[in-house]
């Protein structure tokens, strides 16, 4: 598979990332090589096996509907680079999720 | 000079009484200032571990049990130790404080150790060589101009050159093994769901584990035995008991079946280091284990289904440092778009970028299938090989590495030939297992001798084996209490 | 019918989150709780912190499998957790936990036996997930405030399959399903505080065809009411536009109640790419026979069953039997009043006629002084004659404004009916001498006069005289003339 500079683009937004216009043909490049590296997945005979998503031996885990203590509320937004009313600050908000 | 204690020798000065914990983290604290230049260290707080070794020696002094009285150990920065930043050696976390304890972090304190600081790696674990921290490189106490390996660098060149006892990795395609074998230190990868990953920052949360790097098999062993066991804060951790591996560390390989796997000893890996882990298989030959050729035959697809499995993950476990809830934010920021754009843009490295680039491919529309999916089955062939295999032997050994370490910058402009660096160790995590690198011999490159480090792979929860046969091997083929001193002061 | 309904028929479909009634969050402690100070209900886990992880909440779980075996649904025997990936201030992971393949749900339907017609929307499936965080713009400056207090919050997403076809079938089903999770503890479904949220897709095509038309979907509804204004108003659009030449295109609108319009949100071809994958940080799980069994066997009664229960064994009417249940906290109170007086019509008859008159304006049952205790006490003592059911009623709205016992009433009132029977021999000579020719009708078997004297006597208790016994003296006296 080729990756066109059109592949790049979209994926970086689908990752909220972009580069600048001048690094662009060598990440195109780069990823060109590594997508064709990670390919060779497609050339093994896979017929009747099944994916294995999870690492280790855990099933079936739950934990019991009790209560455990909160951090403190200036403690959960100590980290955050803007507040304001022990809020999370953002610009304005218009778009709904995408 | 008397060579560096081991673990339990020092946790016994301090219950004796013969030194304080406050001396052995001085001492230590002070060789860490002194190999500044290593750049093995991201946070050191003196005024914190000393404050933390006065409260060991308080409780010794009440008469608590601690099996890790004193002992400093250097925390691997992608581990959270309240009282310490946590980088990811990433620019994104900058000043980012975490408000608990890893459960890791939390049974080091409870066992009586010290946290002596937090280490450099590749920034979020993605790399090889240490190279892709965003602060400083870290460099192999063998050689200056060589990288320890990564992502553990940090935390492997601080056990080597004696700055810490002990230090804590991750895992996640060699992270751990890789770092130990070219800096010649012992490190062990956990079976999936042995050690707590809750405080550990998530970079492929199926692969990842956090293990112990020490300069004895002995020290991995007991580090092993204080790590391990059911979280339940962490439910991948597994139910089943965790039963000690120190105490039958030295009980020897009589009758044990090893087998050496073919693929993992092709032209790919230098003749000098196959032919040093062959002496290693010797040495356990002639302690009374069996030796035998096997196959794993899907190993030559291991590294690009690792790559397609941990960057996926990754993608999107690196999806929160967005710029609004914690670590940096782009200061132009003018809407919600640019605020997420920019700060990741800004503050994520070019490696960084790049996997998630590649992880979010692999499971976008239409690729989903041929990647992701077709990579989650391969992985199925290669857990496959090793039940197969593990039904004729108790344990494989090979190399860890297929070259000894590196020159700072040989690697670093050419992503793929860097992730060719995980070919001997990926597998491993793909299939859950465990892993260990001891120390098997010595290379001689340009003039500059450099550590070679055989792995030995075992079933899943057969820590305990791993590390009674790397015990052998390091009896027959290394002398621990050598420290490299690459020409710097010491 | 509208004109254009004459030509179009509607094909709608529901999808419904609920926010499941446990006491913490999906994935961790936290409590689950409305209307805290912003951000005092988080932890690491809630907050995405790094090296956080999710740890499932068993009673969520349970919560949907009740739902599942509630509508007739399939219980999936092994399900997992998926990764929904989108960036969003209010989404501090990058990503919800939610189910895409394998829900634990799948199937089932709900029937509108007590708000419609009867009829039967099938259901797709039914997921587990958590809720995200809540966002309010600044009221001065331009800036957007998040408070994850919401976010973790477990939720059940319903999605019915495209069997409503009109608006009043999507008011009739979401009431339906309200019924069926109050009634069973599943959610509050309270869509003021967010606990019940609901999206459309609606489609139309020519009446007497098959295949669908292309659907948009509306989000922003926060009413029933605003469910059903929505839904005509997008059933008149498509028609208007369809009608004019134009071609639906598959989007996303907003619905803006006050306007009586919706406005367009996305286009399909901006549909996010939302990356599912399974969740690395949660095993899969097995749901056995033997969970679902347990969950089946603690489940509260369905609302059908309990409209058997209250028409057969407590013989209420089909009527008052549908006002008790349509309303779950009415439910419980008058199966609590019960329980103390062992008379459900009487208790029934009480609340529904008798406390219902007293409460006005919307008033919630909940917050009523009156309790249970009260009713049944009244109820009680109407029944052992100590109080008429004039009195009774006296009482009953003092004690809605102050909800002293009974008993402190009735003394403060002097409301002890008079059951003296000398004193009421004596009345009712007195009063049959003051109303003859109510005696002569009597004596010719007309029953209704009594009422004349029975009533001098009341009068002359001040209400107080026990209407049996004096009904009894009266008898008596006439049979000595």
């Amino acid at each position: 598979m080729n990756i066109s500079k059109e592949d790049v683009v979209k994926t970086l937004r689908l990752a909220r990332l972009e580069v600048p216009d001048a690094e662009l043909p060598d990440l195109v490049r780069e990823f060109d090589s590594i997508v064709k590296y990670v390919e060779a997945v497609a050339a093994v005979d896979l017929r009747g096996v099944e994916p294995l998503s999870h690492g280790g031996d855990a099933r079936d885990v739950f934990r019991d509907d009790v209560v455990t203590p909160s951090l403190p509320a200036d403690v959960a937004i100590g980290n955050a680079p803007d507040t304001a009313g022990g809020c999370f600050r953002v610009p304005r908000v218009i778009a709904e999720p995408s | 000079m008397t060579g560096p204690l081991s673990l339990t020798a020092l946790a016994d000065s301090v219950r004796s009484g013969a030194r304080t914990s406050v001396d052995i983290a001085t001492e230590y604290l002070d060789r860490i200032e002194r190999r500044s230049d290593l750049g093995a260290f991201l946070a050191v707080d003196r005024a914190r571990t000393l404050a933390e070794a006065v409260a060991v020696d308080a409780r010794v002094a009440r008469g608590e049990s601690l099996p890790l009285a004193g002992v400093p150990v250097a925390v691997k920065d992608n581990i959270h130790a309240i009282g310490f930043p946590t980088t990811c050696a990433s620019r994104i976390l900058e000043g980012f404080r975490p408000p608990f304890d890893a459960t890791v972090v939390e049974k080091l304190r409870a066992a009586g150790a010290v946290v002596l600081g937090k280490t450099n790696l590749d920034e979020f674990a993605m790399g090889s060589s240490t190279e892709n921290s965003a602060f400083t490189p870290c460099r192999n106490p063998w050689a200056n101009d060589r990288i320890p390996g990564g992502s553990s660098g940090g935390s492997a060149a601080a056990v080597a050159a004696n700055l810490a006892p002990a230090a804590l990795g991750s895992d996640t395609g060699g992270s751990i093994r890789q770092p130990a074998a070219l800096t010649g230190t012992v490190g062990l990868k956990p079976t999936y769901g042995r050690v707590s990953r809750y405080g550990l920052v998530a970079f492929g949360s199926s692969l990842d584990q956090v293990g112990p790097m020490t300069r004895r098999v002995e020290d991995a062993a007991i580090l092993h035995d204080v790590l391990s066991g059911h979280d339940p804060k962490d439910a991948t951790t597994s139910a089943r008991d965790h039963e000690p591996t120190a105490p039958r560390v030295r009980d020897g390989v009589r009758g044990l079946r090893i087998g050496l796997p073919d693929e993992y000893f092709g032209d790919a890996v230098d003749p000098e280091i196959r032919v040093s882990v062959e002496n290693a298989g010797r040495a356990l030959e002639a302690a009374g284990a069996v030796l035998k050729r096997v196959s794993l035959p899907h190993t030559p697809h291991a590294i690009p289904t690792y790559y397609i499995v941990a960057t996926s993950e990754a993608s999107s476990n690196l999806a929160r440092y967005d710029g609004v809830h914690y670590g940096r934010r782009h200061p132009e920021a003018v809407d919600i778009a640019s605020l997420f754009t920019g700060s990741r843009s800004a503050y994520l490295g070019k490696e960084v970028k790049r996997r998630i680039l590649l992880g979010t491919w692999c499971l976008s529309s239409g690729f989903y299938d041929a990647f992701y999916d077709r990579a989650l089955r391969i992985r199925s062939l290669l857990k496959a090989d090793f039940d197969a295999a593990f039904r004729d032997v108790d344990v494989v050994l090979c190399p860890t590495t297929p070259t000894p370490a590196w020159r700072l910058g040989e690697k670093i402009s050419d992503p793929v030939q860097m992730y060719v660096a995980d070919i001997l160790t990926g597998a491993c995590n793909l299939a859950g297992i465990p892993g260990l690198a001891v120390p098997c011999g010595i290379t001689e490159r340009t003039g500059t001798r450099l550590p070679i480090g055989a792995q030995l792979m075992g079933p899943a929860w057969s820590e305990s084996l791993l590390l009674r046969a790397g015990a052998v091997i390091e009896a027959a083929c290394w002398d621990p209490s050598f420290v490299p001193s690459s020409g710097s002061a010491s | 019918m509208s004109t254009t309904l004459e030509r179009w028929e509607p094909v709608i479909g529901l999808e419904v989150h609920v926010q499941l009634g446990t006491d913490t969050k999906m994935f961790c402690g936290c409590r689950n709780l409305f209307g805290a100070p912003p951000n005092a209900l988080t932890c690491p886990v809630c907050l995405g912190l790094p090296g956080a992880l999710p740890v499932p909440n068993r009673k969520a779980a349970e919560l949907a499998i009740r739902f599942g075996l509630a509508v007739g649904g399939t219980i999936a025997e092994v399900t997992r957790f998926d990764r929904k990936q989108y960036f969003y201030p209010d989404l501090p992971k990058g990503y919800q936990i939610s189910q895409d393949k394998g829900p634990i749900v799948t199937g089932g339907a709900v029937t509108t036996s007590f708000f419609g017609d009867g009829k039967t929307i099938r259901l797709i499936r039914a997921h587990l997930e958590e809720d995200a965080g809540k966002g309010q713009h600044e009221e001065s400056g331009g800036s957007t405030l998040v408070d994850l207090n919401r976010c973790g919050i477990p939720l059940l997403e319903i999605v019915s399959a495209p069997d409503l076809r009109s608006a009043e079938d999507a008011w009739a089903y979401l009431n339906e399903l309200r019924l069926t999770l109050r009634t069973l503890d599943i959610s509050e479904c309270d869509m003021e505080k967010g606990s019940l949220r609901c999206d459309v897709n609606v489609s139309i095509r020519p009446r007497g065809t098959i295949p669908f038309g292309d659907r948009v979907e509306l989000k922003n509804l926060n009413s029933f009411r605003g469910v059903e204004r929505a839904i005509r108003h997008e059933i008149e659009r498509q028609a208007a536009l369809l009608e004019a030449g134009g071609k639906i295109e598959l989007e996303t609108r907003l619905w803006d109640d006050e306007k009586g319009e919706s406005r367009l949100m996305r286009k399909k071809e901006s549909a996010p790419d939302y990356r599912y994958f399974p969740d690395p940080d949660l095993p899969p799980f097995a749901v056995g026979r033997a969970w679902v069994d347990r969950v089946a066997a603690e489940a509260p009664e369905l609302p059908l069953k309990r409209l058997e229960r209250y028409t057969s064994v407590y013989g209420l009417s089909d009527y008052d039997s549908k006002v008790l249940i349509t309303d779950p906290s009415i439910c419980r109170y008058f199966e609590e009043t019960t329980a103390l007086c062992n008379d459900p019509k009487n208790a029934a008859n009480w609340i529904t006629s008798e406390l219902f008159g007293l409460m006005k304006g919307g008033v919630s049952i909940d917050d009523v002084k009156v309790r249970p205790t009260h009713i049944a006490e009244l109820v009680a003592l109407v029944k052992a004659g100590t109080l008429n059911v004039r009195s009774a009623r006296e009482v009953l709205a003092k004690q809605y404004e102050d909800p002293r016992p009974a008993k402190e009433w009735v003394e403060k009132l002097g409301l002890v009916q008079v059951s003296d029977r000398d004193a009421l021999v004596a009345i009712i000579r007195k009063g049959m001498e003051m109303n003859p020719k109510a005696v002569a009708d009597l004596k010719a078997g007309k029953e209704k006069a009594a009422g004349a004297i029975v009533g001098y006597a009341m009068k002359e208790t001040k209400g107080r005289g026990n209407p049996a016994i004096l009904n009894e003296i009266l008898a008596e006296l006439l049979k000595t003339l």
